[in-house]
C-alpha cells in the first residue's frame, strides 16, 4: 500500500515537474515571438510623385522637363513591386544652332526591396532604405532642326533631316532609395539610380539626344528621383 | 527633425540633375580624301613628286596648291554633290580631274551635327602629263585612315 502511495507521489511530482517544464519552454516561446516582428503579407500601398524633374526643368531653363508618379504595394514590409508612369521632353539648341525636340510619356516596372530589419512595427513606420530594380520603356518620335551639312570650298549647303524619327528605347536601372515618414502616412525621400541602355544605336546611324523617361542618350547614366509619398 | 535632417543632407549629397554637356562638339566632324602621285618606270611604280603644281576646283576661285611640289595631297570633295571637278597645272600642260562618287548622312550628335562620308565609284582624268587614275581606297569616311584614295600616274 506505502509502496503504491509512493508511486502516485513520485509519479504526480514527475507530471507536475513536466508541465511545468512545457509550460516554461511555452512562455519562452511567447516571449521570442513577442520581441520578434512579423509583418501580414499586404499591408496597403504608397502612391508617389517625383519632384526632381521640377528642378531639373528649372535649372536647364526647360531644355529639359518631366513628371513623374508612380504606385507601390506593401508585401510584408519587405518587398515592393511598383510601376512609374511619367511624361518627359526635351527641347534643346546647341552651339551651333542645331536644335532637337521630343516628348513622350514612359513606363517603369519593378521593385525594392527593404534592407532594414525592424525588432518592433514602429521602427518600420519611420524609415525604409531599399534598394531596387526597375525596366522602363518608351516609345516616341523626335525631330531635329536646322541641322545643315555645308561645304566652305564649294560654297555649297544642304539642310538634312526634315521628317520626325520614331524610337522605341528599353533600360533597365539598379537603385538605391531612402524614405522617411515625416507626418502620419507622409513620406519625403530619394532614390539614386543607374540606368543603362538595352538597344543603343550603332555610330553613324541617327538617334536621338534625349530619351523620355531615361534622359540623355549614353549608353548608362546616373539619375536622381526626389519623392513625396501617401500610404494607404 | 533629427529624420528631416539626416534626409536633407543625404539628398544634397545626392542630387544629380545630370548634367548635359557644354553644348560644344568635341569629336572629329572632317573627313579626307588623298590623291598620291605615281609615276611608271619599267612596269615598276613609285610614288614621285610633281614639280610646279598648282590645283584649284572647277567653277571655284579659290587655289588649292600654287606652284608647289608635291607628291600627295588632300583635295575636298564637294558633300552636297555627286561629283567633284579639280584643274591641275604643271609647267608643261593642264588636265581635269574627276571624281564621282556616292554619299550618305553619317548622323555624329546634337552637338556635331551630321557630316557626309562617300563612296568613290569612278575617278579619270584627261591624258595631257597625267595619264591615269587607279581607286586604292573607295571609302571617305571617319573610321579610313588611308593615306591614299587615289593613285594619279604621270
Amino acid at each position: 500500500m506505502q509502496k503504491r502511495i509512493y508511486k502516485f507521489i513520485i509519479s504526480c511530482v514527475l507530471i507536475v515537474c513536466g508541465a511545468a517544464s512545457v509550460a516554461a519552454q511555452g512562455r519562452k516561446i511567447i516571449e521570442k515571438q513577442d520581441t520578434s516582428y512579423h509583418a501580414p503579407f499586404y499591408n496597403g500601398f504608397m502612391i508617389y510623385a517625383d519632384v526632381a524633374p521640377l528642378a531639373t526643368a528649372l535649372i536647364s531653363t526647360g531644355e529639359q522637363y518631366g513628371y513623374e508618379s508612380g504606385i507601390q504595394v506593401d508585401i510584408k514590409h519587405k518587398l515592393f513591386p511598383c510601376i512609374d508612369l511619367g511624361f518627359a521632353g526635351a527641347n534643346r539648341t546647341a552651339i551651333n544652332d542645331f536644335n532637337f525636340k521630343t516628348s513622350a510619356p514612359y513606363v517603369r516596372l519593378g521593385f525594392d526591396i527593404n534592407l532594414m530589419k525592424y525588432k518592433h512595427y514602429s521602427q518600420f513606420a519611420n524609415n525604409m532604405f531599399t534598394a531596387g530594380f526597375r525596366v522602363g520603356m518608351s516609345s516616341f518620335k523626335y525631330q531635329y532642326n536646322h541641322m545643315t551639312v555645308t561645304d566652305d570650298y564649294w560654297q555649297s549647303s544642304e539642310e538634312l533631316y526634315a521628317n520626325k524619327f520614331s524610337s522605341t528605347k528599353l533600360w533597365w536601372e539598379l537603385n538605391v532609395g531612402l524614405k522617411v515618414e515625416i507626418a502620419k502616412n507622409i513620406y519625403l525621400g530619394w532614390i539614386g539610380r543607374h540606368t543603362m541602355l538595352v538597344n543603343t544605336n550603332s555610330d553613324g546611324q541617327m538617334s536621338p539626344w534625349f530619351i523620355p523617361g531615361y534622359g540623355v542618350n549614353k549608353s548608362n547614366s546616373w539619375g536622381f528621383s526626389y519623392l513625396i509619398a501617401y500610404h494607404f | 527633425m533629427k529624420k528631416i535632417l539626416i534626409l536633407l543632407i543625404s539628398t544634397v549629397l545626392l542630387v544629380n540633375t545630370g548634367c548635359s554637356g557644354d553644348g560644344e562638339c568635341h569629336k572629329t566632324t572632317y573627313t579626307r580624301f588623298y590623291a598620291a602621285f605615281y609615276h611608271t618606270v619599267s612596269s615598276t611604280s613609285t610614288l614621285t613628286a610633281v614639280k610646279n603644281l598648282s590645283v584649284k576646283g572647277i567653277g571655284v576661285d579659290s587655289v588649292l596648291f600654287n606652284d608647289t611640289t608635291v607628291s600627295a595631297i588632300i583635295l575636298p570633295l564637294n558633300k552636297i554633290a555627286s561629283q567633284s571637278m579639280f584643274l591641275l597645272s604643271t609647267a608643261s600642260a593642264k588636265d581635269t580631274l574627276t571624281v564621282k562618287y556616292t554619299t550618305q548622312d553619317y548622323f555624329i550628335s546634337l552637338e556635331c551635327g551630321s557630316i557626309k562620308t562617300l563612296y568613290i565609284d569612278t575617278a579619270y582624268v584627261t591624258n595631257h602629263y597625267f595619264k591615269s587614275v587607279k581607286i586604292v581606297e573607295h571609302n571617305v569616311n571617319l573610321t579610313t585612315s588611308a593615306k591614299e584614295n587615289i593613285q594619279v600616274y604621270h
